[in-house]
């Protein structure tokens, strides 16, 4: 598998109405750290909703991990949603759960054992320094370390693929830059392939990167 | 608070269930002893020019039990003061056999009839009373008895499976963003419903013990075995294996089936 992600005239929309993103041809080599900003409302989320499968194209190819995603069933998209890792601008992290046993979830999906469930997650809370919060549920939180809490649970089954749908969208400078040091990380330490969807690019990010734009439907690569 | 009071709806609506099957059960066990009783205190009276035997009139009737003879000595020796010697003996030789039959089930009156009429299609009966009046009035009444008990479960069990139904609709709406971002990290259907699987299993278990302990305790309730004894009704005793397997067994399969059903409509949504 050279790409990880892999489209060609890739068109999406919502419900019958006419594609409001067309004629997406995007190559995501494995590792790449890919930036995909744009305007509100110019499509940024749409395009990452098709990577995970919650919104299936309306034309064109696309192949998620090697996995052709038209048409795919649910089981298989289940199968493949296991090799991903999402973070959303607002967290998603299930409220009633403490945030280790969120952080367990993709492991617990997994089948993985108790045990090695606890030890991932106590050593994903070490990374983003969220020890002292063990046993906390996620409104106990504030933002920034809710949004630690989701990139651990994003990283806890070493997923091929990270995306991330506007992961600073509602933090303050800090926490921002504590997160992307995260995600830096994870493609440095992991071999990860992150994907995030953002407003702007951080000017201290300091790795390599791939930069697309998307501007009334069309994605235009930048760098 | 919320959880306990969605618990507590799930619980109620087994309960109710659970409670009037219990119910029916008892109702139909009290109204199968009280036929056992009525079968015993009856019979039919028969009366032939030969002597019978129960295996003959087996064969023409398959409802019979017994046919056990009737001494006339009693009615001979009312008559000793006013008939000379010789007339009793004679009165003696030309006396009729006297029967009493019982019979093993408790049959509707149309069968009682028909049951007459086959015994008087033998040529040796001369006459078969069956005292239906007696006997209608109280196999009706059980018969009644019985009908609305079934009735009443009926639509307890229809209003109690809406409401599970409702119930789950509900837990479902309320963890829909649970399963929702379950489903962003791959979690299939079952893992998804999981927690769904285990609420009922509980709730199953809670209404199934509440039931379980009131039908054991009831019997026992020296207020209500008075007023019972006083009918000359006795309450089955309660088996704890077979019966709590029968209640537990209809209300985890109930509800894991609405469970189900709900789960599966609401995914494909």
């Amino acid at each position: 598998m050279k790409y990880v992600v892999q489209s060609k005239n890739l068109c999406l929309g919502y419900g019958k109405d006419e594609p409001v993103i067309t004629g997406i041809d995007l190559n995501v080599d494995s590792h790449d750290f890919v930036f995909i900003t744009g305007k509100s409302g110019s499509g940024k989320s749409t395009i990452l909703k098709s990577f995970y499968g919650e919104l299936p194209p309306k034309n064109g190819n696309l192949r998620i991990c090697g996995v052709d995603i038209n048409n795919l069933k649910n089981s298989k998209l289940n199968l493949l949603r296991r090799y991903l890792g999402i973070v959303f601008q607002d967290y998603k992290l299930i409220e009633s759960w403490t945030i280790e046993k969120n952080i367990m979830l993709p492991l617990m999906i997994g089948g993985f054992s108790k045990s090695v469930c606890e030890a991932q997650a106590e050593k994903l809370l070490r990374h983003v320094k969220l020890t002292h919060k063990i046993g906390k549920y996620p409104l106990e939180l504030s933002g920034g370390e809710q949004q630690r809490v989701a990139i651990a649970r994003a990283l806890a089954h070493n997923p091929v693929l990270i995306l991330a749908d506007e992961p600073t969208g509602n933090l303050d400078d800090y926490s921002s830059e504590v997160i992307w040091s995260l995600l830096k990380n994870a493609r440095e330490h992991l071999g990860t392939t992150v994907i995030v969807v953002t407003h702007h690019i951080p000017a201290t990010i300091g790795i390599n990167y791939k930069h697309f734009f998307i501007d009334k439907g069309v994605l235009y690569e930048v760098s | 608070m919320k959880s306990l009071k969605n618990h507590i709806s799930v619980i109620l609506s087994l309960f109710i269930l659970l409670f009037s099957v219990q119910f029916s059960t008892v109702i139909y066990k009290i109204i199968q002893n009280q036929n056992q009783k009525l079968i015993k205190n009856y019979s039919i009276v028969l009366v032939s020019d030969r002597k019978l035997n129960t295996i003959d009139l087996q064969k023409i009737v398959k409802e019979i039990d017994l046919v056990s003879p009737i001494n006339p000595k009693k009615i001979i020796d009312k008559l000793k003061n006013s008939m000379s010697s010789e007339n009793l003996t004679i009165l003696k030789i030309a006396l009729p056999y006297f029967y009493s039959i019982t019979l093993n089930t408790l049959p509707g009156k149309e069968r009682l009839n028909k049951i007459k009429s086959q015994l008087l299609a033998l040529k040796q009966v001369t006459r078969v009373e069956i005292f239906t009046k007696t006997y209608e009035n109280i196999y009706q009444i059980l018969q009644i008895l019985q009908l609305i008990s079934y009735v009443f479960t009926a639509i307890i069990t229809l209003m109690s499976i809406l409401l599970l139904f409702k119930q789950i609709r509900i837990w479902i709406l309320e963890h829909e963003e649970k399963i929702k971002i379950m489903g962003y990290f791959g979690a299939n259907y079952w893992i998804k419903s999981a927690f769904l699987y285990k609420l009922v299993l509980i709730d199953s278990f809670i209404s199934t013990s509440l039931v379980v302990a009131i039908f054991i305790y009831l019997p026992k309730s020296l207020f209500i075995k008075e007023k019972l004894d006083t009918l000359g009704i006795k309450i089955p005793n309660f088996n704890i294996t077979y019966d709590v397997g029968i209640l537990f067994g209809i209300s985890l399969l109930l509800s894991l089936f609405i469970v189900a059903i709900v789960s599966r409509q609401m995914s494909k949504k």
